[in-house]
């Protein structure tokens, strides 16, 4: 008996000393919070998976947050880009899921709470990490804001189970000024002087100083603080590890779109690398949805529709609805751009489809693939995304100038962006520009007036927005500069009145709210967080 | 197997020294001679021998012998006396097996008698006489409160579980119960051979299984295999040849049906008939075929089994060497499991006090199983298809319909499958009433898993291939001490234990798509093709401290307690200890002297009460720990943070009570053994949705309550038992009633978008749209303010005349049913009158309700046995009541949402509606306007219940006397049935399919049930 006693005790003895021992298993092939956030390796690793999630989100939800809601494109088929299309949102489409942002963001949170702790020796490097995570939070952030209007803010990582938040809302103002103290913090992080010199060589895919400064610029202009878009956007800024930035020359136009080129071009600030491959064999969808030569997404519609009367003033007269031609060769007319940004070759038949005067059968944007005619999605396969380029950041800058007053600024930058385009190099000649059929457009420098920083009226302003929508078509920006400059609901349904002839079964929603320039949250985003109750639901009618 | 030889020999060798009288005799059992019973002269030791092949024995007796002593195992010791007599002829008696059997419980062994928990045992007898490939199939319905559902495909295994499912956890197994073989924990039984098996113990509620602990609270299966006999050595051959056929065909399109099906379609829409050359060409020979495709892909399937075994014992040294190989090809074209088992158990006394064991089990396992696209094709591939081309080779990819006799034929999905179980243990006694038995069991399990497509089975030529290569490797270190001791009329034992335990898996796999040539059916990577490969590592460990009490006084009152505290590796640190404590009485009430008056009758009765907890370890090997996970920017690798921490993170814990009365009626020819439970388990693993602000989508949290209640009956009879004829009957039935008892957080879940998760439904719960009726006119969709349906008129030429409602015209104001689309588009003639449940004229979420539960009400099995001198003749019935089905594959075959070549099921396509006036019972073959069949709906739920002849079996011992003069001992031929017969009316092949966890009757490609016939024999030497 003494025997089993003393075994039973040698054995729980046994059992609590060298049990937590023998019970700790460790992953061998899976990371553990543990083992990570230790080297530089580990930090760049885990701010690349912020990019990779721009990759994903923007594959998904690219179209139908960006152009895909603007005038500039019509729908061909899908019920989820018909509603895009037409104002007709609900919580049950995938981009309405914001999931994909708050994972950017996420990694940013986690980026910011761990670099510190670190062991990365060298100081300036470490900083221009945490002003990387600062400016990808920025980034998704400001975007949030501008598609969801209010939306949950959480800047802090959840790093347990006792960690999870369920945020309510934050008001749109509110999730901007969470961006400018972002963007304020990435430039006090960021190595602005370039201390780092040779030994970080800028990437365009990734973070840069130049990013920032872009980002900054967009974000101004959003928040109609002019002079100070106008101070982050200035030239000089640009330089850094000497990397300059400057508009391509025309000749070099398709470059700036190309997989083997895109990082290298000194027009382009960032952009957005694709690998077909390590996508699982899956195409960039944000740009094969608008080039897909045989079913896109989406087509074109501004600039073949007519409207009168055209109160935004947006596009030349032409007969309203009347017209089925093919209009590229007018609006482009003696303008490079054109060979190097549409299908110039297939097509010739006009095709009308239900929804809108559409362009002739098999006419896509080719810009992307280099000013060719892309064939087969494998030719799609690498495509990178252009997120910010000096051509997009200069009518930035034009928009900036008019809104100050200061026209003759405004149309110098306009002018960068026209020379380049081989329009005519010293006088704005709207008519020449867009030699609307029979309708006198004619406009000199000394057409435009100037006034006030919000002018409706502003001639000026409308010509830098059709300068951008031609300039930046598929990039991304339309929609955007419409909310930017106040016009979306105008410009909407004057599109929606004037330029469509539209099947009696297709619904279409006029807006008539500033709430439904903004998407309805996910209905599982809505489920998952219980703060978010449906009141909160901007309800899309 | 050289020291079989050995030992063998030295049997035969012995020999007793002559001394002066001779005496000879004869051992039988009364009707068969037993070998190797040993004969001793009472008086004077080590004087004795044993009986030869015959039964025959010849003894020197030694001066002053006056008696001797006959006894074998499993009978009554026979003690005769001299006398003046010199032969004998010795009837030994059995041992009453039913008072003195004995269990296998969890670490030890009880008497039958003694048992406080719910254990079920099922013989050596009930298993091998199914004659089946696996012990699984073998057990189906004979146990009270174990349901096993399993398919007829080679090698697949089958859902297993112990008084209902507990969990809603969705990791492999979460439901399953432990299995442990022969003190080994293995993942799983398939790979052992019913003819090693000498019982299998079914440990049901916790007071059994929470010795076990953390992982017991699914119950336990104990495997004992085989141990040699004293005696002389037995040797067995056993064959079988069996041959299946697919057990019920289901209509399937033909050509004309289906060119008839597509104009149909093409009239509901508006348009016209199809010009496809296809439907229309009559000359072109590849469209004019007919496909009938189950006579194409299905066959008569033969699978031969043929086992071999050594076993025997000597004084010293007890042994068993089996060996088996099965050939189970299936009813589908190239599918089969080939498999060979080898098993060698040895047990030697070494001293008086010491003694050593061995187990050791080999198994290879080559498997070729069917891809489920063939079957998908199997149904929905327009029969004029062709399957050749003129050339005789097979014919590509169509229009996007794979070739099934291609997927099958060439279409490879291998498993080569090793196992090596291995435990070594030693016993050493010690102080007259202690044992101590280290032993140490390890089990590596390699599979290497083989996949190919050749190019012709893929839409743009392209092959692909993937090789995994997956070892695991476990060991477990168990150190058990126990002591047993009888004092007067009371006995107390005890146990106790410490057991290590370390498992860890590596998973190598290679994906190469783009292969050279179909000649090389492997991942053989070169610069043009895409490749990937990767390699996992993961593992587990658990350390545990056990130990248990007995109690018994004069086998009237009974204790027993149990206890274990465990600490897994896979919970979080600080809930990574856990207590399993579990405690059970039994009083034989028939042992009370105011019983007496009922003995007659009474032979025994007893009832038990048991209470414990138990837990289950259903996650993954981390899941606690916060992880990252490789995304990768272009080419750039990145890591993001996928698993949340959580330090909390435990075991589900099930508290378990159990009632139990067992009796014997009528001199043991009744036994009666009931059963009621009641499982609560609490802190259910699950993995929760939480808000997508915080970069993660779910975590793993001990969240959730499901309780399971239940009632089991097993009742045995020996209804006939003359010298010649028996007739045995047996039932066994299962009742279970489950319930989720909390709401998961974030409210109601739905599983594969119908399985409904919340408090108050049953696992297995079918949640969807009621269809009531089908529209017969646009006009029919009419109601009354207060929904009450009115009845359109029409007058002779049909144009709609009034509306009537009760048989009076209605006049009065109307409304109709909207689809809650955008739009809300209005039910018209031909769609589906779905039940409005909150009456606001709208069908949408809130009108989904309870249209089925897959669970069934009641399981079990009817076993009828009758011998008749050698003649033997049994039959098994399993069966199932109340389970319903989901038909997921036909949902999504006759959805009509996918294009005209996808072939409905011609039954739903007879009863559709077609024009104004139908009283059809499905909708119209278009499905645009409102989504008729899109959604999960009582459209396609079937009633599960069958009954099944699981084995009718005729079979014949031959006369001893003829086989003497060969050599053999006996022999035994038989003929079976196998699953021949299925009483039901569902409507696909089979109700019978495997449920994981919650995912209880869902049809979905199903590989088809096999009926089989078989014939074989068992061979004895």
């Amino acid at each position: 008996m003494k025997r089993t006693i003393i075994f039973i005790i040698a054995s729980i003895f046994l059992l609590s000393s060298c049990m937590d021992e023998f019970l700790d298993v460790q992953p061998v092939s899976d990371l553990s919070t543990e083992k990570y956030w230790k080297t530089e390796d580990d930090v760049r690793t885990a701010l690349n998976s912020a990019y990779s999630y721009i990759q994903t989100t923007y594959n998904y939800g690219f179209s139908s947050w960006y152009e895909g809601r603007s005038d500039s494109w019509a729908p061909l088929s899908t019920t989820n880009t018909l509603g895009t299309s037409f104002n007709v949102l609900t919580n049950q489409m995938g981009p309405s899921n914001w999931t994909g942002w708050y994972s950017i963001i996420s990694i940013a949170n986690y980026s910011i709470h761990y670099v510190p702790q670190t062991l990365i020796s060298d100081q300036i490097k470490k900083k221009h990490f945490i002003a990387e995570a600062y400016f990808l939070r920025a980034f998704a952030y400001f975007n949030i804001a501008r598609i969801w209007g209010d939306a949950p803010l959480v800047i802090k990582p959840t790093l347990n189970v006792d960690g999870i938040e369920y945020p309510f809302k934050s008001s749109q103002a509110i999730i901007l000024d969470q961006v400018r103290k972002d963007i304020d913090s990435a430039f006090v992080m960021a190595d602005i002087e370039g201390t780092l010199g040779g030994s970080v060589k800028v990437d365009k895919s990734k973070f840069s100083t130049g990013a920032l400064y872009a980002l900054a610029t967009d974000y101004y202009m959003w928040m109609h603080e002019y002079q100070k878009a106008l101070d982050y956007s200035k030239p000089l800024n640009f330089f850094m590890n000497n990397t300059s930035i400057a508009l391509n020359a025309v000749t070099d136009y398709p470059k700036l779109f190309t997989p083997s080129d895109a990082a290298s071009q000194t027009e382009n600030i960032w952009i957005m690398k694709w690998d077909y491959v390590s996508q699982n064999n899956a195409i960039n969808n944000a740009v094969w949805s608008f080039m897909n030569p045989t079913s896109p997404t989406y087509n074109f519609s501004s600039w073949f529709y007519s409207g009168s009367p055209y109160k935004a003033e947006l596009l030349p007269s032409l007969n309203k609805k009347a017209n089925n031609g093919w209009m590229f060769d007018v609006y482009f007319k003696g303008d490079k751009r054109k060979a190097y940004t549409l299908d110039t070759v297939a097509g010739g038949t006009s095709q009308a489809t239900q929804y809108v005067i559409a362009s002739a059968a098999s006419k896509t944007i080719w810009k992307f693939n280099g000013g060719v005619k892309a064939l087969t999605a494998d030719q799609a396969k690498n495509y990178p995304m252009v997120l910010y380029r000096y051509a997009d950041i200069l009518l930035l800058r034009a928009e900036a100038y008019n809104r100050l007053g200061d026209i003759t600024n405004a149309i110098a930058e306009l002018k960068k962006i026209r020379d380049r385009a081989g329009l005519i190099a010293t006088n704005v000649k709207i008519n020449e520009y867009f030699p609307g059929a029979g309708i006198n457009q004619t406009r000199a420098v000394t057409d435009y007036v100037a006034d006030g920083p919000n002018g409706m009226s502003n001639q000026l302003e409308l010509d830098i927005l059709k300068e951008r929508s031609i300039e930046l078509l598929g990039e991304g920006k339309r929609w955007f500069d419409l909310i930017r400059t106040g016009r979306a609901m105008a410009i909407m349904n004057d599109y929606y009145d004037f330029a469509l002839t539209i099947s009696t079964t297709v619904k279409l929603n006029k807006y008539t709210d500033e709430k439904q320039l903004y998407r309805p949250v996910y209905y599982r985003n809505l489920i998952t967080n219980p703060n978010l109750d449906s009141t909160l639901v901007i309800t899309n009618p | 197997m050289k020291t079989v030889f050995i030992l063998l020999a030295l049997l035969f060798v012995a020999d007793i020294q002559s001394q002066t009288l001779k005496i000879t005799g004869n051992v039988t059992d009364g009707k068969e001679a037993i070998i190797g019973a040993t004969v001793t002269v009472k008086e004077i030791k080590n004087v004795g021998t044993v009986t030869n092949i015959d039964g025959n024995f010849t003894l020197q007796l030694p001066e002053g012998a006056k008696n001797i002593e006959i006894t074998y195992i499993g009978y009554d010791k026979k003690t005769i006396a001299i006398g003046k007599n010199t032969h004998f002829k010795v009837v030994m008696t059995s041992t009453n097996q039913n008072l003195e059997e004995l269990v296998v419980i969890g670490y030890g062994t009880m008497k039958k008698r003694d048992l406080t928990g719910a254990i079920t045992s099922i013989s050596s007898e009930e298993i091998n006489g199914s004659k089946t490939s696996t012990v699984l199939e073998a057990m189906q319905g004979k146990v009270a409160g174990l349901v096993i559902q399993g398919s007829s495909e080679p090698g697949a295994g089958s859902s297993v579980m112990i008084r209902g499912a507990s969990s809603l956890s969705t990791e492999d197994g979460a439901n399953s119960p432990l299995y442990i073989v022969d003190g080994m924990e293995v993942a799983s039984i398939d790979n052992i051979n019913p003819n090693d098996i000498a019982s299998v113990e079914v440990l049901k509620d916790a007071a059994s299984a929470s010795i076990y602990g953390s992982k017991s609270a699914n119950g336990v299966i104990l495997i004992t295999t085989v141990q040699g006999k004293e005696g002389t050595p037995k040797i067995a051959v056993n064959y079988s040849f069996r041959n299946s056929n697919i057990a019920h065909k289901i209509p399937a399109m033909n050509r004309q049906q289906g060119i008839d099906y597509v104009n149909m379609r093409n009239y509901a829409t508006g348009a016209m008939p199809s010009t496809a050359i296809e439907n229309v060409d009559t000359y072109n020979p590849v469209f004019m075929q007919d496909n009938y495709l189950q006579d194409l892909l299905f066959r008569n399937a033969p699978t031969h089994k043929v086992d071999l075994s050594v076993a025997g014992a000597t004084n010293t040294l007890k042994y068993y060497v089996g060996a088996g190989y099965l050939n189970d090809q299936g009813i589908q074209i190239n599918t089969y499991n080939k498999q060979m088992t080898v098993r060698s158990n040895v047990d030697y006394t070494a001293t008086k006090n010491l003694s050593i064991g061995s187990r050791i089990s080999l198994a290879r396992s080559d498997r070729r199983t069917a891809s489920s696209r063939s079957r998908i094709e199997l149904l929905t591939r327009p029969a004029n298809y062709p399957i050749y081309e003129l050339d005789g080779s097979y014919s590509p990819v169509i229009w996007g319909r794979a070739n099934p006799m291609a997927e099958a034929m060439l279409g490879a999905a291998d498993n080569d499958i090793y196992d090596i179980n291995m435990n070594q243990f030693l016993e050493l006694k010690f102080l007259k009433h202690f044992k101590f038995k280290p032993s140490i069991s390890t089990v590596l399990s390699n599979n290497l898993y083989n996949d190919f497509n050749p190019a012709i089975l893929d839409l743009s030529f392209l092959r692909n291939s993937t090789n995994q290569t997956s070892t695991t490797f476990s060991w477990t270190n168990e150190n058990v001490l126990s002591y047993a001791q009888t004092i007067g009329n009371h006995s107390i034992s005890a146990m106790a234990g410490l057991s290590y335990q370390k498992s860890n898996t590596k998973i190598t796999t290679l994906n190469v798509t783009g292969n050279v040539s179909d000649n090389l059916p492997i991942s053989y990577s070169y610069m043009q093709a895409k490749s990937s490969t990767n390699s996992r590592e993961t593992g587990n460990a658990l350390a545990s401290l056990f130990g248990r009490v007995s109690y018994s006084y004069l086998g009237r009152y009974l204790f027993n307690a149990n206890i274990r505290r465990d600490g897994s590796s896979r919970f979080g640190l600080n809930n990574r200890y856990g207590t399993f404590p579990s405690a059970s009485v039994g009083w034989r009430l028939s042992d009370e002297k105011f019983m007496k008056f009922a003995k007659p009758v009474l032979e025994d009765a007893k009832f038990r009460l048991s209470y414990g907890k138990t837990g289950n370890q259903g996650a993954s090997n981390f899941p606690w720990q916060g992880m990252y996970n490789l995304s990768v920017y272009a080419t750039d690798p990145g890591f993001y943070p996928s698993q949340l921490e959580n330090k909390n993170l435990s075991w589900e814990t099930t508290q378990q009570t159990n009632l139990g009365l067992d009796l014997k009626l009528f001199k043991s020819r009744v036994e009666i053994i009931a059963d009621y439970y009641k499982k609560q388990t609490s802190d259910v693993l699950f993995r929760i949705s939480i808000p997508e602000t915080s970069g993660f989508s779910s975590v793993y949290r001990n969240i959730g309550n499901v309780d399971n209640e239940g009632y089991e009956l097993a009742i045995n009879t020996v209804n006939i038992q003359t010298k010649n004829l028996q007739w045995k009957t047996g039932i066994a039935l299962t009742f279970n009633q489950n319930m989720i008892s909390s709401v998961p957080p974030g409210g109601r879940l739905y599983s594969n978008d119908m399985y409904v998760i919340d408090k108050g439904f049953a696992l297995g719960t079918m949640f969807g749209y009621k269809a009531l009726n089908i529209f017969s006119y646009n006009e029919s969709n009419n109601y009354d303010m207060n929904w009450n349906q009115l009845t359109p008129i029409f007058d002779e030429r049909g144009v709609f005349v009034e509306y009537q409602l009760n048989g009076q015209t209605y006049t009065g104001e109307r409304q109709q049913k909207k689809y809650a689309t955008a739009d809300g588009k209005v039910f018209a003639g031909g769609d589906v009158n779905w039940d409005d449940i909150n009456k606001d004229g709208v069908i949408d979420d809130n009108d989904r309700q309870i249209i089925g539960n897959g669970a069934p009400d009641v399981t079990g099995g009817f076993s009828n046995s009758i011998t008749y001198k050698g003649f033997s003749l049994s039959a098994f019935f399993s069966f199932s009541f109340g389970g319903d089905i989901y038909k997921r594959s036909v949902a999504s075959n006759n959805a009509w949402t996918l294009s005209s070549i996808t072939r409905g099921d011609p039954r739903i396509v007879a009863q559709s509606w077609v024009a104004p006036g139908d009283n059809a019972k499905y909708p119209i073959l278009y499905d645009s306007k409102v989504e008729n069949t899109r959604q999960t709906s009582s459209l396609w739920i079937e009633d599960g219940s069958y009954i099944r002849l699981k084995n009718l079996k005729i079979g014949y011992d031959l006369p001893t006397n003829l086989l003497k003069h060969i050599h053999i001992k006996s022999l035994n031929v038989y003929c079976m049935l196998q699953d021949y017969f299925t009483w039901t009316n569902y409507s696909m092949f089979d109700p019978e399919m495997a449920a994981s966890g919650y995912n209880y009757g869902m049809d979905l490609n199903m590989y088809p049930r096999a009926k089989s016939i078989l014939f074989g024999l068992n061979l004895n030497f």
